[in-house]
């Protein structure tokens, strides 16, 4: 199983997001934004950050970068992809998830440790949860409030495509307390909170993220 | 950021277009190479001041007292040189001999940090870098540094502070390591005083977002109110840096023959201080300075370009391709290529025509001043 991680100019989050794939026991595969390869993997993983600085709107220039122009029409036809807080962005932006990431309500950067209830295990990043299992990841984001029209978190919620909810306290605002969502047929996951920075007790709060990084890999040999 | 870095890489073959050359004292850089950039429109920039002009005008005034000389330093630089200086080197004795850059007042007590330092060899670099290497055991060494930006921070509290941030992330990246962490140290005016309340949110503001957007956690700091800092706050940003022995870099641009190359933003008119009244005064007066709209001397950063600084100068090092590397500080090129020749105990020549700058009028002065 190989997992392309991307890295676009500003992207922190590349390397600790090739650490949990091969934590996961997979073979983490650097993708680089100006090329339009995806090289062969098995899934794709768009890394938390400030791709071009954040520069006009959060993911609205990476949304452009030549690697999307392949990976849309991939995710598009099933390849299964993840994006973490600028990742989740770019999708957003780049139209394979609906809705928007604002401003979070008080204006001010969050950066701490999240309860979140995994909502659906029905994706191929959440398969290895149990439906309602709490877990505990990193919050870091000031544009993190999910938000959407009242008839797309209607739809989102009525067809289980909300993954994860913050549990207890809200702490951004998002609408229905929404911290990640899933496209129509599931393959693609937009989360705003860090799994990635929580597969090791002795870097993170726990060991609750590294599931995300071995459900494709379980999927795709069963 | 304006700057970014200088670095000596080495020339990929014989004829590399700069001929190494004794150290020449203080008469800074000579000639060579600097970053391609697109080359400025011919007579866009006032014509340089040259060797030529100096020997046949040695009468004409300049401004050294505004630039922050004295009469005796003035009349030694005539004398080394044997003539007065062209407004360029005029440019960076003041640079260099600053107390910014010289320390010239307070280098007797920081000379106590290298004669003081334990036993053991466990400091791997010290003054005259730019940040203290200590070794940590199992091929590890932390670099780490202080650095304050007080002024700044007054004037533009954001800004002030974030370019803070950014210098001192510099300074950690041109010793070769990777920046990992930032640290603050503040001190500001009573709680409730109004100026406070206008100072204290854009430092806090700056130096976390300058941080966040290079990935860099802030992982401590401290904070006092006191009335004697009122209108002259304290913000002090330190930076810490790992990597391995082998991975240290040194501002020793060593060995003739290898090309220096320009790393980083456009230069541009800001932080020029002195530089402008050397400019208005060579180049016409009130006619200069008048068509030219006034400057912020506080810098805008540009976290996103520093961030892509990084990765590039950590690629460049893993790649093998570079000598010495230098850190652009507030006296620019003038002071970064002069002093990575003399540590090297080479002359180093600098084509300013290939600078890149954001503003196509600067004067060669204002080049080599420009933060």
């Amino acid at each position: 199983m190989r997992i392309g991680v991307v890295t676009f100019p500003g992207s922190l989050d590349d390397g600790d997001a090739r650490r949990a794939v091969a934590r996961a026991g997979a073979k983490a595969v650097p993708l680089w934004h100006g090329d339009r390869d995806l090289r062969g993997v098995d899934a794709v993983i768009l890394p938390g950050g400030f791709s071009y600085g954040d520069y006009l709107r959060c993911g609205a220039i990476a949304r452009f970068a030549p690697v999307m122009a392949e990976l849309i029409p991939a995710a598009s036809a099933g390849l299964p992809v993840l994006g973490i807080c600028n990742g989740f962005q770019i999708l957003c932006e780049a139209h394979l998830l609906p809705g928007a990431l604002t401003r979070n309500v008080g204006l001010r950067f969050i950066n701490r440790e999240v309860r979140i209830r995994i909502e659906s295990a029905a994706t191929p990043w959440t398969s290895g949860y149990a439906p309602g299992e709490e877990i505990t990841v990193v919050l870091k984001s000031g544009v993190g409030a999910y938000a959407a029209s009242a008839a797309t978190i209607a739809e989102l919620e009525a067809a289980g495509r909300v993954v994860a909810r913050y549990a207890g306290e809200n702490p951004n605002g998002s609408a229905g307390a929404i911290a990640g969502v899933a496209s129509e047929r599931g393959n693609v996951v937009g989360l705003m909170p860090h799994p990635e920075h929580a597969i090791d007790p002795l870097t993170g709060p726990g060991g609750d993220g590294l599931r995300f990084f071995m459900p494709a890999l379980t999927r795709r040999a069963a | 950021m304006s700057g970014g870095l200088a670095g000596g890489a080495a020339a990929p073959g014989p004829g590399g277009g700069v001929g190494g050359r004794p150290a020449g004292g203080a008469a800074g850089p000579a000639g060579g190479t600097a970053a391609p950039g697109a080359a400025r429109p011919a007579g866009a920039a006032a014509r340089a001041d040259t060797v030529a002009d100096a020997a046949a005008t040695p009468e004409r005034a300049q401004p050294y007292a505004e630039l922050g000389l004295t009469d005796a330093e003035f009349a030694a630089i005539t004398a080394l040189l044997g003539r007065r200086p062209t407004d360029s080197e005029l440019a960076i004795y003041s640079v260099m001999w600053s107390e910014h850059c010289s320390y010239k007042s307070s280098r007797i007590h920081l000379r106590q940090f290298s004669r003081k330092a334990p036993p053991g060899g466990a400091l791997l670099a010290g003054i005259g870098q730019n940040a203290g290497v200590v070794d940590v055991g199992q091929g590890y060494a932390v670099t780490f540094k202080i650095e304050s930006h007080n002024h700044p921070s007054y004037v533009e509290p954001f800004q002030g502070a974030a370019t803070g941030v950014g210098g001192i992330v510099r300074d950690i990246l041109a010793m070769g390591a990777r920046p990992v962490a930032v640290m603050d140290s503040l001190r500001f005016g009573p709680a409730d005083a109004p100026d406070t309340h206008r100072v204290l949110p854009g430092v806090v503001g700056g130096i976390s977002s300058y941080g966040n957007c290079l990935g860099l956690p802030n992982i401590g700091g401290e904070l006092a109110f006191d009335p004697a800092y009122a209108r002259n706050p304290l913000v002090n940003v330190l930076c810490l840096g790992v990597m391995r022995h082998g991975d240290l870099k040194l501002a020793r641009a060593s060995g003739p023959g290898s090309k220096v190359v320009l790393l980083g933003s456009r230069t541009g008119p800001d932080g020029i201080g002195g530089a402008s009244v050397l400019a208005s005064a060579a180049f016409g007066g009130g006619g200069a300075e008048g068509e030219r709209a006034k400057r912020p001397n506080v810098q805008v950063g540009d976290p996103f370009m520093e961030k892509l600084l990084i990765e590039c100068c950590l690629e460049l090092y893993q790649a093998g391709l570079v000598v010495a590397v230098q850190d652009l500080g507030a006296a620019g090129i003038a002071c970064a290529t002069s002093e990575l020749a003399a540590a090297g105990g080479t002359g180093m020549a600098i084509t300013l025509e290939a600078v890149p700058l954001r503003d196509q009028g600067l004067s060669p002065p204002e080049i080599l001043m420009s933060e």
